[in-house]
C-alpha cells in the first residue's frame, strides 16, 4: 500500500530547491524555464517511481509473472495441429481391405492407434482419451466418429481425400502392371509460412495479445489503487504529469513480462527470423494496452463517484474487450472467411493490426516501412494517441 | 432455522445492492452483449470462404473441377486467364490474401497441374482437403475410364459419417464455449469484486454472522448476479441464430457454470485475503489471478482441440479444470442434445461437483484465518 504522498519530504530535499513542486499559476519567466522543466521531471520521476514501485515492491507481482510462465509452453502444447488428432482404428474386415486406411489415415499427419474393440475404442472417445474413432466393418463400410463439430468437418473432407489417394495408389501399381500411366493432376502448395513452424508464428502472436492485456491490467491497477489519493496528487502535479507517468509506469511493469516472454522464446529455441521488427510491434502494441488501461481507468473517475466503476466497469470492461478483441484478432482463422463486417471492426483492433505487422514483417521478411505495413502501425498508434487524449481529459474533470 | 434464513436473507441483500445500485452493472451486462455480437461474427463459414480460381487451362477438365468445387458452398471468383496474366494475377491475389481479403487462389495450370496458396494459420485446412477431394475424385474416374475404356459411374466411398453432433455447427460451438468460459470467468470477477468491495466490513460482519454464513450469501448474490449475465449472454446468442439443442441442457450448464465461477472467485479472494489481507493482494492474487488462470485454462481446457490427443501430462491437468468440464457439458447437452444421465455427462457433473465442494471447502478454511 502506499504510505503517502511524499511531496515535499524527500531523501534528496537538501539538495533540492526548496520549493520543488512550483503551484500550476506561478508565473515562468524566461529564467525559470529551466528550473521549471528540471522540476517537472523530478515530478515525473517521482510519479513514475511510485507505481512501479508500488507493484515491484510486492511478491503477488512476481508471483503473477512466474505464472505466466506457464502460458507459452501451455499454447505450444495444446496448439491444434495434426498430431494432436489421435484416431483410433478399429478394423473388423482385417486383412481382406483392399486398402491399407490405417495408412491412408497416418499419411495425413495424425496419431493413429489400433483399437481391439470399437465399444472399448469409443469409452475412450467419450471419456475423452481420444479424438477420432474409425471402424471398418466386416461389410468394408468405414464409419467414423469425431470428438467435436470442428474436428467432425475437418476429419470428414481429410479421411474422403486420404481414402482417394489410397485408391489412386492402388491403380498406380495396377496401371504400371499394366504399363501404362495414370492420369495425375499434381498439387502443388504455395502456402504462406510455408517452411516455418506454424505453431511459432502463432506463438508469436500469442504473447503479444496476452502482454497487451497484462499491460492495460497492471495499468487499471494503478488506478484503482490511486483513486484514494487521486485528489491530492491533482493538487500537487498536473493531470498530464500523472497521466504520461502513469504511461510509462505501465510500459516499465508490462516490459517485464514482455522480457520475460522474449527470454522464453530465445530459450525454447522458437525461432523468430526478424527479431527487430517483432520487438518493435511487441512494444507497440504494449504501450497501446498501457494506454487503453489509462482511458478504461480514467474514465469511471470522469464519470462517477461509485468505486464500482473502477473496481467493476472497467476491470470487466478490459476482460470482455480482451476476449471479444483476442478473438476478432483471427488467432486460428484469417478473417477472409468471416463476416464482412469483421473488415470493419478489426480496422480499430489493435490485436489483429499487430497480427498483421508481425505476419508480413517477422515471418514473410515485408519490410516495416512498406504501405500496408504502416498502416497496421500507425492504426495501433493513432488509437493509442486518441485512448490518451481520452484518458487526460477523463483524469482532467475526474 | 427460520432464524438463519433471514440473517442469510439480509447477507444476500447487502451483497446484491452493493452491485445492482450501480449503472456500472448494467453497462457491462451491455458491454457482454455486444461480446456475443463479435463471438458470432467470426464463425468461419464456407459460404463466405472468397477463393479465387485462375483458370490457366481454360477446358472441360478445368471447368469440371471448378464445379466440383463449388460444390462445397465457397464464394468462388473465376479467372480464365491466360499466361502470363494467370501468373500476375496468382501474384496479385497471393497480395490480397495478406490484406486478408481472399481466403485461397488456386491456378489450374495449362500442364494440368493446379498449385494453390491458402491464407490459413493452421496446419490442416479444409480447403486443401476439399481441392485435394476434388483432383482424386477426378483423376480416379479418369484413369478408370481410360484403363477399362468404359464410363463408368462415379464412385462412391464406402464411407458412413456418423450422426454424433451432426446437428452442431461449427461456429455454433465456437461461440457456445466461449461463451461458456466467459460465464466462469465474469462469474468469477463478481466474487472477487463483492470481496473487494466488503473487505472494510468484514471484520464487523464476522462478529455478527458466522464464516459460512458469510460465504453461503456471497455463493448466493454471485449466481444471482451471474445469472443476469447468463441471460444477456445467451439471449443475445439465440437472437444471433446461434442454435441449441437442448434449452433445459443450456440452463443447467450455464448455472452450473455460474456457480463453479462464483466458488473459484470465493477461494481465489479468500487465498488473497489470507496471505496478503488488503486490497492490493484482492487485486493482484485475485483479479491478475483469475484472469491468469482464465487464459491458462482455455487454453489447455480443449476449447480450440478436443484434449484426447494432447500430450498424457496435459489431459490430466485439463481433466481436473472446471472449464474443461464446462466445455464438454456444454457440447454434448446444450449444443449436442444428449441427456444428462449419459455416463459421460454424470462424470463431468461429479467432477463438477468435487470441484465446487473442494473450493468451498478450502474457502472456509481459508476465510476463518484471515486475521481482521
Amino acid at each position: 500500500m502506499v504510505t503517502g504522498i511524499p511531496c515535499r519530504a524527500s531523501s534528496r530535499a537538501a539538495s533540492a530547491p526548496k520549493t520543488p513542486y512550483p503551484p500550476k499559476t506561478m508565473t515562468r519567466t524566461a529564467g525559470c524555464y529551466h528550473t521549471v522543466v528540471v522540476r517537472h521531471l523530478r515530478q515525473f520521476r517521482y510519479l513514475v517511481r511510485l507505481d512501479v514501485k508500488q507493484q515491484l515492491s510486492s511478491a503477488w507481482f512476481y508471483l503473477i509473472l512466474i505464472g505466466n510462465l506457464a502460458l507459452p509452453p501451455s499454447w505450444y502444447l495444446t496448439y491444434p495441429d495434426k498430431e494432436s488428432i489421435k484416431v483410433l482404428m478399429v478394423d473388423d474386415l482385417g486383412n481382406r481391405n483392399y486398402l491399407d486406411i490405417e495408412q491412408a489415415i497416418a499419411k495425413e499427419g495424425f496419431q493413429v492407434r489400433r483399437w481391439p474393440t470399437l465399444e472399448g475404442a469409443m469409452d475412450e472417445l467419450v471419456f475423452w482419451r481420444a479424438t477420432a474413432v474409425v471402424h471398418v466393418d466386416a461389410g468394408g463400410t468405414i464409419h467414423w466418429w469425431a470428438a467435436s463439430p470442428r474436428l467432425r468437418k475437418l476429419f470428414s473432407r481429410a479421411v474422403r481425400a486420404s481414402l482417394l489417394g489410397e485408391i489412386n495408389d492402388s491403380l498406380d501399381q495396377q496401371a504400371s502392371r499394366q504399363g501404362q500411366e495414370r492420369y495425375e493432376i499434381p498439387l502443388v502448395a504455395r502456402n504462406f509460412f510455408e517452411g516455418l513452424e506454424r505453431k511459432e508464428v502463432s506463438m508469436a502472436t500469442f504473447l503479444v495479445r496476452t502482454t497487451w492485456y497484462f499491460g492495460g491490467l497492471v495499468t487499471l491497477i494503478t488506478f484503482i489503487m490511486m483513486r484514494v489519493y487521486l485528489s491530492k496528487l491533482k493538487r500537487l502535479y498536473s493531470t498530464s504529469l500523472i497521466l504520461l507517468s502513469k504511461v510509462v509506469a505501465g510500459t516499465i511493469l508490462g516490459s517485464t513480462l514482455m522480457v520475460l516472454f522474449v527470454g522464453w522464446l530465445w530459450l525454447a529455441g522458437i525461432t523468430i527470423p526478424h527479431y527487430p521488427s517483432y520487438l518493435f510491434d511487441f512494444l507497440l502494441v504494449l504501450v497501446h494496452g498501457v494506454t487503453y488501461g489509462c482511458a478504461l481507468g480514467a474514465i469511471p473517475l470522469a464519470i462517477s463517484r461509485d468505486p464500482l466503476g473502477l473496481v467493476f466497469g472497467a476491470l470487466m470492461a478490459i476482460s470482455l474487450s480482451f476476449m471479444g478483441m483476442g478473438q476478432l484478432s483471427a488467432f486460428l482463422n484469417p478473417i477472409s472467411n468471416m463476416h464482412p463486417m469483421v473488415y470493419w471492426i478489426d480496422i480499430f483492433n489493435p490485436l489483429y493490426n499487430s497480427n498483421q505487422v508481425i505476419h508480413n514483417c517477422t515471418f514473410l521478411g515485408d519490410p516495416i516501412t512498406s504501405p500496408t505495413n504502416l498502416a497496421y502501425l500507425w492504426r495501433i498508434g493513432i488509437e493509442a494517441i486518441v485512448l490518451l487524449v481520452v484518458a487526460r481529459i477523463a483524469l482532467g474533470r475526474a | 432455522m427460520r432464524n438463519t434464513f433471514v440473517r442469510l436473507f439480509l447477507l444476500v441483500r447487502a451483497d446484491l445492492r452493493l452491485l445492482l445500485a450501480s449503472p456500472w452493472y448494467y453497462f457491462i451486462l451491455i458491454i457482454c452483449a455486444s461480446i456475443v455480437c463479435s463471438f458470432t461474427l467470426i464463425q468461419p463459414r464456407d459460404d463466405l470462404s472468397r477463393i479465387v480460381v485462375i483458370d490457366e487451362l481454360d477446358s472441360t477438365v478445368s471447368r469440371h473441377l471448378i464445379q466440383e468445387l463449388s460444390r462445397f458452398g465457397y464464394d468462388l471468383q473465376v479467372k480464365a486467364l491466360a499466361p502470363p496474366e494467370s501468373a500476375a494475377a496468382f501474384d496479385a491475389a497471393r497480395e490480397q490474401m495478406r490484406l486478408d481479403q481472399i481466403y485461397a487462389v488456386i491456378l489450374i495450370r495449362e500442364k494440368h497441374e493446379v498449385v494453390y496458396s491458402l491464407a490459413s494459420y493452421l496446419a490442416e485446412d479444409i480447403v486443401r482437403y476439399s481441392l485435394e477431394i476434388v483432383l482424386r475424385q477426378y483423376e480416379y474416374e479418369a484413369h478408370v475410364r481410360r484403363l477399362l475404356d468404359s464410363d463408368r459411374p462415379k464412385m462412391q466411398l464406402p464411407i458412413d459419417e456418423n450422426p454424433l453432433l451432426e446437428s452442431v455447427q461449427d461456429g455454433h460451438d465456437q461461440v457456445g464455449v466461449t461463451i461458456i468460459s466467459g460465464i466462469w470467468y465474469l462469474s468469477g470477477i463478481v466474487a472477487l469484486v463483492l470481496w473487494i468491495l466488503s473487505k472494510d466490513s468484514l471484520a464487523k460482519l464476522s462478529r455478527v454472522y458466522s464464516f459460512s454464513e458469510i460465504l453461503a450469501a456471497r455463493v448466493l448474490a454471485g449466481t444471482s448476479l451471474g445469472t443476469f449475465m447468463v441471460v444477456v449472454f445467451f439471449t443475445t446468442a439465440i437472437l444471433l441464430g446461434v442454435r441449441f439443442q437442448s434449452v433445459p441442457g443450456l440452463i443447467a450448464t450455464s448455472l452450473v457454470a455460474v456457480v463453479t465461477g462464483v466458488l473459484s472467485g470465493l477461494m481465489l479472494g479468500a487465498t488473497s485475503l489470507w496471505i496478503g489481507g488488503s486490497v492490493f493482494s484482492l487485486m493482484m492474487v485475485g483479479l491478475l489471478g483469475i484472469t491468469l488462470l482464465f487464459i491458462l485454462l482455455t487454453i489447455i481446457s480443449g476449447m480450440f482441440v478436443p484434449i484426447g490427443g494432447l500430450p498424457l501430462s496435459i489431459q490430466i491437468i485439463a481433466r481436473g479444470t472446471p472449464i474443461f468440464a464446462l466445455i464438454e457439458l456444454l457440447r454434448w447437452t446444450a449444443l449436442g442434445g444428449e441427456k444428462f444421465t449419459t455416463s459421460s455427462s454424470l462424470q463431468l457433473l461429479t467432477d463438477l461437483a468435487v470441484m465446487n465442494a473442494f473450493q468451498f471447502g478450502i474457502s472456509l478454511l481459508l476465510f476463518r484465518r484471515v486475521r481482521f
